[in-house]
């Protein structure tokens, strides 16, 4: 292991031959890398690509599986992120996590407060400390008694970067830290950066925003499946071979459509307006299969729950064959036969506790019902007549859904509405978390509902699948629809969702 | 017994039925460990059941040895009597912990239903009257309970302890420190008379019990509000009833809490402000006692009645021993406690503990 570079700089850590396993799934694979002081990283790739897993593994949030990690040369374990700490990795958490009742000082030292002799928070110090600090970064416009909660969303991500930059840190670590921020916003941020990576601290920033990126590196990493593709650096970093590197060269096609040219309409969406979605409007033909796909931020994630209902501050028109559905009423929608998977699948759609057959009647149990009483040899049939032909295996009827792999849970999930009769589906990230095999499993699925005049809306983030599946797309950005494409491939979509003219698209 | 001890070990679990003993003609096994943890949740339901009942089997042989009055049948018929008040409020508190809820109000209901009744009858209404009056009066409080809860999504917890307060208050103030005397013939019969041999406020618990035991196993009610304390956005997401359903069971807690006091008042052939404070809290810690779980989705009526099984023989019990009230006290709290932690211990082993937290924790790319 060559831990010098050629120009001498000494790697503040390596990583060697690292590799990290979450069940069935290898969300890292075989990765080694080494972090250089004064370096502006970044690490790009699709989402499920392991950016995250890697920045995890850096603060110590998880250890790999497989691998060793070094810092300065001597061989480390990080196994707690206290470790990490003291190895000077600093972490700025994705989501904004600031106490909004507090004032910025209170928030800068968050948990670190400079106390007296008896335990008592010295006021003067703390501000002099807070002061200090942000004066370091070049951040002179704070008010110190302001609330952090009235700050806008460049100030609050200041704030977290200032308090994770605390004396010893060396690595700073930002997992997508501009994802919900502005244009201006963003160069503010990049500015930041480029002064803290000059005060010797080595600047990781994971992002899959390819304009920032070329804006930033000094070397850019980009991983797919788990893996280190590409190792780029700043003089031959061009859009183009970051984005081919991110996607691979996997062009994959539906083979057959059943959406005949005038088929009836029978999801009709219009005038979706949500905080961050704005006037969208998508048409689904029975048969078809359409994609919706947007980066992170672009309001993708707002648009399954507005359709169908379950997000209450949704406006807009909704109709399932011609007839209009009640804004915010699960209940409604599913009635008219249009059912929902949502994107958390732990939290939004299974009862983990309880078994595969009540998760998969739950939205039909006046099917099995009489007078209120369940038949249950009745349900236990369709059930089982169900988990055949979707080839979910257990051994038990009743064994609790949290103790099923993730993808047969997705298959439990998605089967619920097909138990429920409801031929109009609305899916969000139908594949995540979820392993190959059960991927196609899950598409060929969806390829059959089309087949039998079904109609399928999957919002995704995976970038490989709407082409795979969808007869055709939108892309959001920033919460509009600035595409839509017939027979989408994965640059067309990619080129339209991010920033970006430059890309060649054949629509 | 060991019939109870199968329903009771079933029982304990949400998601196992009665014919979980059946093979099941799903596809064969292929990930082990799917299996172990299958059977661990099973050994899990029948552990939680059986350890409820061993200890109730142990305090019965104990106090049998140490006292001679303890297993005879007019000890057994005083136990149920004294133990109907609290047994019928943990019904409908039962399935409202279940689903998510919790209404610690129920002692204060009983104090102002009680009081309603005893008004009523010193204004001359008859006692048939006065018992629908009472009962709408638990309705009107379960209902209001509900109300803030669910409609102006008001923590549950904190709701019913402002309730509890106005209630209670409401009581002594409609009460003005008297006593209202209630001795009228129905009276004499729910309270004291027997039918068939048992008391008839013990047979109005055991009734409520089959019936609610019914609704458990039996009706797609039941399996929805285990759903909704399971889950509450996926049931909402399917569709289910998940504001309406828990409303009516606050409606239920606050009607069974007026029933109560119906039967309260009929032993103590009086009404009276102070009669709630004995049940303020000793409802939940029974159902809690009984396996329900605090976060929702957990819970069985069977678990909920040998309970209130326990409070009762460890209340007599103490009483035949001469032991100190308050040392029985201590001994419901040690009780709670370490069936709460057998609990846990015996879910964390399954993996099935900190369901919160693992779904919070996304595992990302």
């Amino acid at each position: 292991m060559d831990l010098n570079r050629d120009d001498g700089g000494r790697a503040v850590i390596t990583i060697n031959h690292c590799t990290k396993r979450y069940g069935g799934v290898v969300a890292l694979n075989d990765v080694s890398l080494e972090i250089y002081p004064n370096e502006i990283m970044c690490l790009v790739g699709e989402n499920g690509a392991g950016k995250s897993t890697l920045a995890g593994l850096l603060a110590g949030f998880h250890e790999a599986d497989e691998g060793s990690m070094f810092v300065d040369g001597e061989l480390a374990t990080f196994s707690r992120p206290s470790q990490a700490y003291s190895a000077g990795v600093r972490m700025v958490p994705q989501e904004l996590m600031i106490c909004p009742e507090r004032d910025i000082v209170d928030n800068v030292l968050l948990g670190h407060q400079p106390t007296s002799r008896f335990g008592f928070v010295n006021r003067r110090l703390a501000r002099a400390q807070v002061e200090e600090r942000l004066h370091r970064l070049g951040l002179n416009h704070f008010q110190l008694n302001q609330l952090a909660g009235s700050l806008s969303i460049v100030d609050q991500a200041f704030i977290q970067i200032a308090r994770a930059l605390t004396p010893g840190a060396r690595i700073l670590i930002a997992d997508e830290p501009t994802s919900p921020m502005s244009a201006a916003e963003v160069d503010r941020l990049l500015d930041l950066f480029r002064r803290i990576s000059e005060s010797g601290v080595a600047i990781i920033f994971v992002s899959h925003r390819t304009d920032e990126v070329l804006r930033l590196a000094n070397r850019v990493l980009v991983m797919r499946d788990g893996r280190l593709v590409a190792e780029l650096e700043q003089r031959d970093v061009s859009k183009e071979k970051l984005m081919k590197a991110m996607l691979g060269d996997k062009e994959f096609r539906r083979s057959e459509t059943f959406v005949a040219k005038e088929a009836n309409i029978r999801l009709q969406v219009d005038h979706i307006e949500t905080p961050s979605l704005h006037d969208v409007s998508v048409a689904v033909r029975a048969g078809e299969i359409v994609g919706v796909y947007g980066i992170a931020g672009s309001g993708r994630d707002e648009l399954g729950p507005a359709i169908f209902g379950a997000n209450v501050r949704a406006r807009g028109d909704v109709r399932v064959d011609g007839r209009n559905i009640p804004p915010a009423n699960p209940r409604a929608s599913i009635s008219k036969g249009l059912g929902y998977v949502p994107a958390e699948r732990r939290t939004a759609g299974l009862i983990l506790e309880n078994s595969i057959r009540v998760n998969l009647t739950l939205a039909c149990l006046p099917k099995f019902q009489s007078h209120g009483f369940l038949k249950k040899h009745r349900e236990r049939d369709a059930v089982e007549s169900w988990l055949q032909r979707l080839r979910i295996k257990t051994d038990s009827l009743d064994a609790p859904v949290g103790s099923l792999s993730g993808g047969t849970q997705q298959k439990v999930l998605l089967a619920r509405w097909l138990v429920a009769g409801c031929s109009i589906l609305i899916l969000d990230e139908p594949t995540r978390g979820v392993d190959i095999a059960t991927k196609a499993e899950i598409y060929s699925l969806l390829t059959e509902i089309a087949r039998e005049g079904g109609s399928v809306l999957i919002v995704s983030s995976d970038i490989e699948e709407i082409p795979k599946v969808c007869d055709r797309a939108i892309v959001l950005r920033a919460g509009i629809v600035v595409a839509e494409i017939e027979s989408p491939t994965e640059l067309a979509l990619l080129g339209y969702a991010l920033d970006s003219t430059e890309v060649e698209t054949n629509v | 017994m060991s019939e109870i001890t199968e329903s009771a070990a079933t029982s304990a679990s949400s998601t196992s039925d009665l014919d979980t003993a059946k093979p099941s003609v799903a596809s064969e096994l292929t990930d082990a460990s799917t299996r172990s943890l299958a059977s661990r949740i099973r050994l899990r339901t029948v552990l939680q059941g059986q350890g409820l009942l061993g200890i109730l089997i142990i305090l019965v042989l104990y106090f049998t040895l140490r006292s001679p009055y303890f297993l005879t049948w007019s000890n057994i018929v005083t136990i149920g009597a004294g133990t109907s008040v609290l047994g019928i409020m943990t019904v409908a508190q039962t399935y409202l912990i279940i689903s998510g809820g919790i209404d610690v109000s129920v002692g204060s209901v009983v104090a102002f239903s009680g009081v309603i009744l005893g008004l009523a009858l010193e204004h001359g209404f008859s006692p048939w009257v006065a018992i629908v009056l009472t009962l709408c009066s638990g309705v009107v409080a379960g209902a209001l309970n509900g109300f803030i809860v669910i409609k102006l999504n008001v923590n549950p917890f904190i709701t019913t302890l402002g309730t509890m307060s106005i209630f209670s208050g409401w009581a002594y103030v409609m009460a003005a420190d008297n006593v209202l005397p209630a001795s009228q013939g129905i009276f004499r019969v729910i309270g004291v008379d027997k039918f068939m041999g048992l008391p008839v406020c013990l047979e109005i618990f055991l009734v409520l019990v089959v019936l609610a035991f019914i609704m458990e196993r039996f009706t797609s009610l039941g399996r929805a509000i285990f759903a909704i304390g399971g889950n509450r956005e996926a049931s909402r997401l399917a569709g289910l009833q998940v504001k309406l359903i828990p409303f009516v069971l606050y409606v239920a807690s606050g009607l069974s809490a007026s029933l109560a006091a119906i039967v309260i008042t009929s032993q103590l052939e009086a009404a009276s402000p102070q009669v709630g404070s004995t049940y303020l809290l000793t409802v939940v810690t029974a159902v809690i006692l009984g396996g329900a779980s605090l976060a929702g989705g957990r819970g069985s009526i069977v678990g909920t009645f040998i309970a209130v099984l326990i409070l009762a023989v460890l209340q007599d019990g103490f009483g035949l021993l001469q032991l100190s009230a308050f040392a029985q006290t201590i001994a419901i709290g040690v009780a709670l406690i370490i069936a709460v932690l057998i609990d846990q211990a015996v879910r964390r082993s399954t993996g099935l503990a900190s369901k919160k937290a693992r779904g919070k924790k996304v595992v990302r790319g």
